[in-house]
Order: C-alpha cells, then structure tokens, then sequence
C-alpha cells in the first residue's frame, strides 16, 4: 500500500469514527432508557417505546442492560465521571438499595408525577430521607420452567429441583440473582426467617447442595439456559415467567410454572441517575409509565406483572392470571444479599456451584 | 543485529524522539498498573462500593482458600492446555514449515485470521459445535457413529478443546520462525549416519529448538491464563479461571479493591512463572 | 511415515476449520434457529446485519476505534523501535520492555489497570478512552514487526551510505524507512485486527456506554442466541481473511512472521 492510501484509509476511518460515534446524538428530544436486553428489550422496542414517542413526541433510544448488578456498577462508575450511559434505567430492588447506599440515584420530583397514585406503595423507593428515588415499573417472576416434549406433565413444586433429574437442571449461577437460598428456605423450611440465624443458613446451605449433581449448567447470561431449555437439551430450571411465555408464544415447546411454593417475585424501578441533565424527559417518561393503561398494555405486550394496583387496571381474570399468580410469591431476602453478600457469595462458589 | 554506528547518542534528538513513545507507554500501560497497585488497599464498603484507605483486608480474602484455590485450577488449566497445544503445534509447525513457501502461505493467513478472531466469536462457535442441536455429534448420527445427538458443553473438555484452540495458531506463529530457519541437512546427516529418525529428532532437533519451545510455552500458558470468556461459556464453575472472577469482583460486585488485590496476584504469578521458567530454560542449554 | 504425517497435518487443519465451518453453516440458516445443518438456506442473516443499526453501528464504531487504535500504536511503536535499534539509551531500552510487557500478562490485568486509569482521570465512558487503552495494549505488535524489519536490514547499504556522508535523517528516509515499511504495515495491521475482536479491555473501559461488536456479540450471546452473530462472525473472518491474505499475496508472510528470508 501507497503511503498516500495509507494516509486516506486513516483519514476515513477517522471520519468514520467522528460520525459513528455521532450518529447517537439526535436533534429532537430524546431519552435513553435502559431495559434488559433480549426478549424483554425487544418486546418494549416494539410495542412500548413508539407509543410514547406518538403520545409525548420525545424519541426512545433503548439501551440494553445486563442482568445483575453489572449495570449499577457502570452507572456509579460513569457518573463519577459525570456520564450516564442511559437517562432512566429500570432497575431491580436489590441494586436499588446498593445504589441509594452510594447516593447513585438522584431524587425524583413528585409533584411532577401525577399518576404516582396508582403505584402500589411498597414500590414507591424512599431514600433514608424519605425522598422518592425510584417508581415500580414492571415486576416479574422467577419460576419453574420445562420443556414440554421432555416433560408432558407440568411439575408442581420446587422440590421437584432435588428429585431424580441427574444433569438436567439449568439455575442461575449467583447467589444474588437466583434467590436460591430463598427458594430452598421457603421449601423445606420457614422461609426467609430460616435465613436469619446462623443454624437456618446452614441448614439451608446444605439441604440447597443437594441440587448439585442434578444440575448440568450453572447459567451467567439467559441466553445460554434459554437455548438449551428450547432445544431440550436441558429440559428444566429456573427462569423469568415473562421470557418463557415470549418463547412458548413463538412456538418452542417450553412452558412456566407457578410451583406451590410461589413463584421469586422481584420488581424493577425506573430510576435516575444522578448525572443525568434531561430530568424533565425523564418525568415525563416515569409518569407516562405509570398510567394505568400503559401497565395494562405492559402485562399484554411485554408479560410482567403489572406494579399499578389492581383496582385500577383493566386486566380480565385470565390476563392477570397469565402474568402473576395468585399463589403468594417468595420475596428474595434483599438485606441479606446487601449486607452479607460477600460472605455468602463465597459460600455459595464453595459449597453450591463449586 | 544493531545499526552499525549503534551507540551513545551524540545529541539529545534522540531522547527529544522518546518523548511522546515515553509520556503514553508510561501513562497508558505503567501509570494504571500503579494505580491498580494502589487500589489493591482500598476499604471496600459493602452495601455500596469503595473508598481511599491503607488496608490489608483485600489481599487477606485474595489468600483465602477459596481464591488460591480459583489461583490453582487457573494455573492447572493453563498448563494442561499449553502443554496439550505443544504437543500439536510442534510436529504441525515442523510439517508446516518443511512446505514450499508458496504453499506456506494460504495455512500461515487461516492461522492469523484465526489468531485474530474474538475469544466471544470463539467461544460462540465452540458452544455450537458442541450443541446438541448444531453440534458435531448431529454429524456422527449422520454417518450412523451415534444414535442421537448429544450435547457435549459445558465441561473440562470442552473448555479445553476450545482453548486449545484459540492458543493453537499462537504457538504455531511463535514456533514458525525457529523451526523454519532449523537446518533440515542436519538431522538427513545424522540419518545417514545411521541413527534412526526418532533418535536423530531427539539427539539433533530438539536441542535446537528448546529455548523456542519454553518461550512458546510461556507465551501460551499467559494467553490461556488470561482467557476470560471460553471459561465463562464452556466450563462449569468449578472451571471458571481467575480473570472470571477479577471481572465478576470488579464489574457485577463492585469490588474493585478485590479485583485489584486478585490482579495483582495474577500478575505476581505470571511475571515470576515466566522468569523462572526462563531461567530454568537457560541454565540447561 | 509420510502418510501418517499427511494424516496428521489434515486433522489439525479439520480441527482449525471445523467451527468455521460450523458457524458458516448455521449463519445460512433460513429461519432464526441455530441448526447444523441450516435448514433452507438463506443470506437473511447477512442482509441484517448491514441493514440494522444495532448491528452496523457497533460495526462501525469498532472500525474506527481500530483503525485510530492501529495509527496511534504505530505512532508509539516507530520512534521507539529506531531509536532502541539506533542508539544505546537505557530508558529507551526499558521503554521498550514496557511496550513489549501487556502481551506477556494476561490482559484481564491491563483491562482492569484501564479501568481505573480512566476513574481516576474521570473519562469513564468517553469513547476515546477505548481508543488509547487499545493503543496501549497493541503497541506491541508494530514494536515487534518493526524491530524485526529493523534487525534484518542489511549492515552494509547503511554503512555504505553513512561513510558517503549521509546524515541520519537522510539515512532513514532513504534507506530505512522504504525497508521497514512492510514491517509497518504487517504490525498496523495486525493491531487493526486485534482491537477489531478485542473484547475484555472495551468491556471494562467502556462496558455498555460504547458498544464495540465483540460486545455486541457478548451482549447477544447473553440475552439469546441469533444467528446473526454467526453471520457477523463470518464477515469477521473473511475480514481477516482477506487483510492478511493481501499481505501474504503482495508480501512475504513467511518473512514478516521471521522465516529466513533465504530459501525459494
């Protein structure tokens, strides 16, 4: 090659550098909001953020998030530089807390939220001070799920995780997001009180390791388990109710179920990072969100259930019923994985996924 | 060999040209190692993320037996792959570089593209291969080897085949040049003296080519160490190496003071092994 | 003997070329399954990626941080490499052991080392943040393709010149600088290629703020599986492919990868 094409080929690809990286930025009023990658990102794309956009005329660039805590990590680390990656993020509960420790998350203004009211009020995120930092958005449930050519007969009951199923198993591979312990604790024990004492924590720990030669992969990234549950090449484990049914929907022969236990209830907020410059967007969007009849059209589109009220959504029976259960759910022990997560992380690598 | 005036400057252009190379490797590549250094001694605040200190708590947990315990499974893991890639490379780059040049030249362009690929698209590719719906074992039930597919990841095996070959075309680069410039006249005379080709390779090759074969063996060994995705993807988590675990510290658990603290003994381990195997490497010749 | 040798040299190259082979067939797959065979064919999943902006952007931005990347190692890596071959300077010398060191450690520790350069200097998240760290971690590769050129350069033209009374400036741009160009270009490229696949120093330095493809191709690795990931993976390949096959067509290969420049 010629130096001066050499010269050239430098000369475009900065150029391409200069608007690649500037094809971001649009002229209209726009809103980066992070939501969780894959099925879920897809299904708001498609059916969520263009209402918004006809209904308030603010265009939605949606920004895949990791599952875990990955994405509150990258939030702190980008708003100490004064960044914010995404201008609201829906974020689950356990990482709420850890941001609102750090003061992560910049307080919302609630006279500018006029459909708060409709919020069930235990997902309305006070900080310490009692300011509003974050408004439920959808929660979702972590079920049992299988594949119906392996398994014609549902299963009904976590228990059926320690039954004879020798590597056939797929479960989330961190203490922290796949609120094991808690399942195990409500199974065969009190619940999440069991987990308070040291007794009940080993008691659980050690019943929870049983599982351990059933299970064929321990998963970081749903797309890894969601591939081998469709194929059937691991026919049960644990998953989010919403997915599987988004699959089930698209034809792959899985189905969720609702043990008798209670399906792992967590919910994610939409929250704000304290960096972020476009708040009055961003209100508009958390309000916009907490209508009534943008949850119901959620819980249809999207499958989460919905974190409005009942009374006020226009859901029939058998809609509800395909998004939530009646069945109480198991609540993951959020101050336990804040407080003593290093601990138990630990213990969860050398006991139960080790 | 040097520049035939090479020598003592005799004017200060020279330091006036190390300037820039200076001020970036120095702050690019030194400066965050030092900083990573000072990191390592940070408070971290559990219920939220990390703060300036002078503690020694970090390196207390990187000791623990958990830890050392991800430190031998690493060093485990890399040794068997670097020694299993070895084994492959060696004879492959001595058929390889026997070649006429312009045959050479189409395997030497697969390696490098290969070489260059991402460990995700690798790791990708090798979850496939191994699937039971895209995987090789769709292929034995074609031929009639196997009654149905199976799926054969994640596992020890798995993870090991991919990073055997992910390091294959590095050590086969790194051999090329030793082995292509071995004298071939040397190991015909030996046959010609009589000794059988095995003892000719054994008496005549080999002591040619150690020092480049340790070097390749470093070299592969810090590459698998450092593999963080193939682990992650294809092993199990008795499998996952150190960085699946720098990461995870530093990114999903906002330790940094940890992550920093487990760096520090990776890069302990992999400076002082490579140094003693150097030195082993030389003292035998 | 010579058969098991043919033997053996085929099945290594079936192992190289087996998961290619794998992720080519399952890119051509008609429906959005990743099935091996691919049943029906189609290039759906190619058209996708060049018609999709989540795809092509990513695309495009890698390019770019390689490219950038690649010139701004090169610039590092040139006067470094003369002046270590040139002159007998201590920190020249050490420089030069530096610039050598991020591929003698696992790069999870110069990831990390980034990680908090940029925290501390609060640029988290600014894409050229990206461009330097890789700048920095592949200065090795043209450092090493130049120093090679450099040290096989013939003694006697240089000395020639010199004694005719050619100063060093007049040396290099005659005489050095047209024989290591190849070298250069051979280490450019080898750079561009490199941060084009990098994915664990982008990850740390920039994560989900500045989206390279290997990120992308994580990302969706993570959320689901699509077989646009194989057909981004192919063109990856042919990519490469076609860099390193000009090389080898208008170059030496076997010269630049440090076979003897003697024979055939």
């Amino acid at each position: 090659m010629k130096r001066r094409e050499f010269i050239k080929l430098a000369a475009t690809t900065g150029v391409a550098a200069v608007t690649g990286l500037n094809l971001n930025f649009a002229q209209e009023r726009s809103l980066k909001v992070g939501v969780y990658g894959g099925y879920f990102k897809d299904s708001f794309d498609a059916n969520i953020f263009p209402k918004f956009t006809e209904d308030t005329g603010i265009k939605v660039e949606s920004v895949a998030e990791p599952t875990g805590e990955a994405w509150i990590v990258q939030l702190e680390t980008a708003a100490k530089a004064g960044q914010a990656p995404a201008d609201v993020s829906m974020i689950a509960q356990g990482s709420m807390l850890r941001g609102m420790n750090s003061g992560l998350w910049a307080a919302l203004d609630e006279s500018k939220l006029s459909n708060l009211e409709f919020v069930r009020e235990q997902l309305q995120n006070k900080d310490a001070e009692g300011k509003l930092i974050g408004v439920g958005a959808v929660s979702w449930y972590i079920t049992l799920v299988s594949n119906t050519d392996v398994f014609p007969e549902a299963p009904t009951s976590w228990d059926e995780l320690w039954k004879d199923h020798k590597n056939q198993l797929g479960l989330l591979a961190l203490s922290s997001n796949s609120y094991l312990l808690e399942i195990t604790a409500k199974t065969f024990f009190e619940g999440n009180a069991t987990l308070d004492t040291e007794e009940g924590l080993n008691a659980v720990f050690a019943k929870l390791a049983e599982v351990k030669n059933n299970v064929q992969l321990w998963y970081r990234d749903e797309g890894q388990f969601q591939q081998a549950l469709q194929a059937g090449e691991i026919p049960m484990g644990q998953y989010y109710h919403d997915v599987t049914g988004l699959a089930a929907a698209d034809g792959f022969p899985v189905r969720s179920t609702f043990p008798k236990e209670g399906g792992v209830l967590d919910s994610g907020s939409w929250a704000v990072s304290r960096a972020v410059k476009k708040l009055d967007e961003a209100h508009e969007y958390i309000n916009w969100f907490s209508q009534p009849s943008i949850q119901d059209l959620v819980a249809r589109s999207v499958g989460t259930a919905p974190t409005v009220k009942r009374e006020f959504l226009t859901l029939s029976e058998d809609e509800f019923a395909a998004v939530s259960s009646d069945i109480e759910p198991i609540i993951p022990h959020y101050a336990l994985h804040l407080n003593r997560g290093d601990e138990i992380s630990q213990r969860w690598s050398e006991e139960i996924t080790g | 060999m040097n520049h035939p005036s090479y020598g003592k400057p005799k004017n200060r252009w020279p330091y006036f040209l190390l300037t820039y190379p200076a001020i970036m490797i120095l702050l690019l590549f030194f400066v965050p190692l030092c900083i990573m250094f000072a990191l390592s001694f940070f408070k971290r605040i559990q219920s939220a993320f990390f703060e300036p200190a002078f503690v020694f708590e970090n390196y207390v947990r990187a000791f623990s037996t958990f830890f050392l315990q991800r430190i031998g499974v690493s060093l485990w893991v890399a040794a068997v792959a670097a020694f299993i890639c070895l084994l492959i490379a060696f004879p492959f780059t001595f058929f390889l570089s026997r070649l006429r040049r312009s045959r050479q030249v189409p395997y030497l362009v697969l390696l490098i593209s290969i070489l260059s690929l991402s460990e995700v698209i690798i790791a990708f590719s090798w979850s496939l291969l191994l699937s039971k719906t895209s995987g090789i074992s769709n292929l034995l039930v074609a031929l009639k080897l196997l009654d149905a597919p199976v799926s054969w990841a994640p596992g020890f095996v798995a993870m090991l085949s991919a990073l055997v070959y992910i390091s294959l075309p590095l050590a086969i680069i790194v051999l090329y040049p030793s082995l292509s410039r071995l004298d071939v006249s040397l190991t015909e005379a030996a046959t010609t003296l009589g000794a059988s080709p095995i003892v000719s390779f054994f008496n005549v090759v080999l002591p040619n080519v150690r020092q480049a074969l340790l070097t390749t063996f470093i070299l592969v060994f810090i590459f698998v160490l450092g593999s963080y995705l193939i682990p992650q993807v294809l092993g199990r988590p008795e499998h996952w190496t150190l960085p699946v675990h720098i990461t995870d510290q530093a990114l999903l658990k906002s330790n940094m003071p940890l992550a920093a603290a487990l760096a520090m003994l990776l890069l302990i381990a992999s400076a002082g092994l490579s140094l003693l195997t150097l030195r082993l490497g030389r003292s035998q010749l | 003997m010579m058969i098991l040798k043919r033997f053996f040299f085929s099945l290594v190259v079936l192992y190289l070329v087996a998961p290619l082979v794998i992720i080519t067939g399952v890119s051509l797959n008609a429906q959005k399954r990743l099935f091996f065979p691919p049943q029906g064919l189609s290039l759906r999943w190619y058209f996708e990626f060049f018609s999709q902006a989540e795809w092509y952007l990513p695309a495009l931005r890698s390019l770019s941080i390689a490219g950038l990347a690649a010139l701004i190692a090169m610039s590092i890596a040139l006067p470094l490499a003369y002046t270590v071959w040139r002159y007998d300077i201590k920190l020249a010398r050490m420089l030069y052991f530096l610039g050598l060191a991020p591929f003698a450690l696992p790069p999870v520790i110069t990831a990390l080392g980034a990680l908090a350069l940029w925290i501390v200097l609060q640029s988290f998240g600014k894409p050229y943040t990206v461009v330097l760290s890789h700048a920095a971690f592949l200065v090795t590769l043209p450092l090493a393709t130049i120093s090679l050129g450099l040290q096989s350069m013939n003694a006697e033209s240089i000395e020639a010149a010199t004694t005719l009374g050619a100063d060093n400036s007049t040396v290099f741009r005659t005489i050095v600088f047209p024989y290591i160009r190849p070298y250069m270009m051979a280490g450019f490229v080898f750079a561009f290629v490199l941060s084009l696949n990098e994915y664990i120093i982008a990850f740390m330095v920039a994560g989900f703020t500045v989206e390279t493809l290997p990120i992308k191709i994580f990302n969706s690795l993570r959320y689901g599986y699509t077989p646009v990931m194989a057909s981004v993976s192919v063109i990856f390949f042919l990519l490469a492919t076609l860099l390193f096959g000009l090389i080898g067509k208008f170059g030496d290969l076997p010269k630049l990868l440090g076979a003897d420049s003697s024979s055939d």
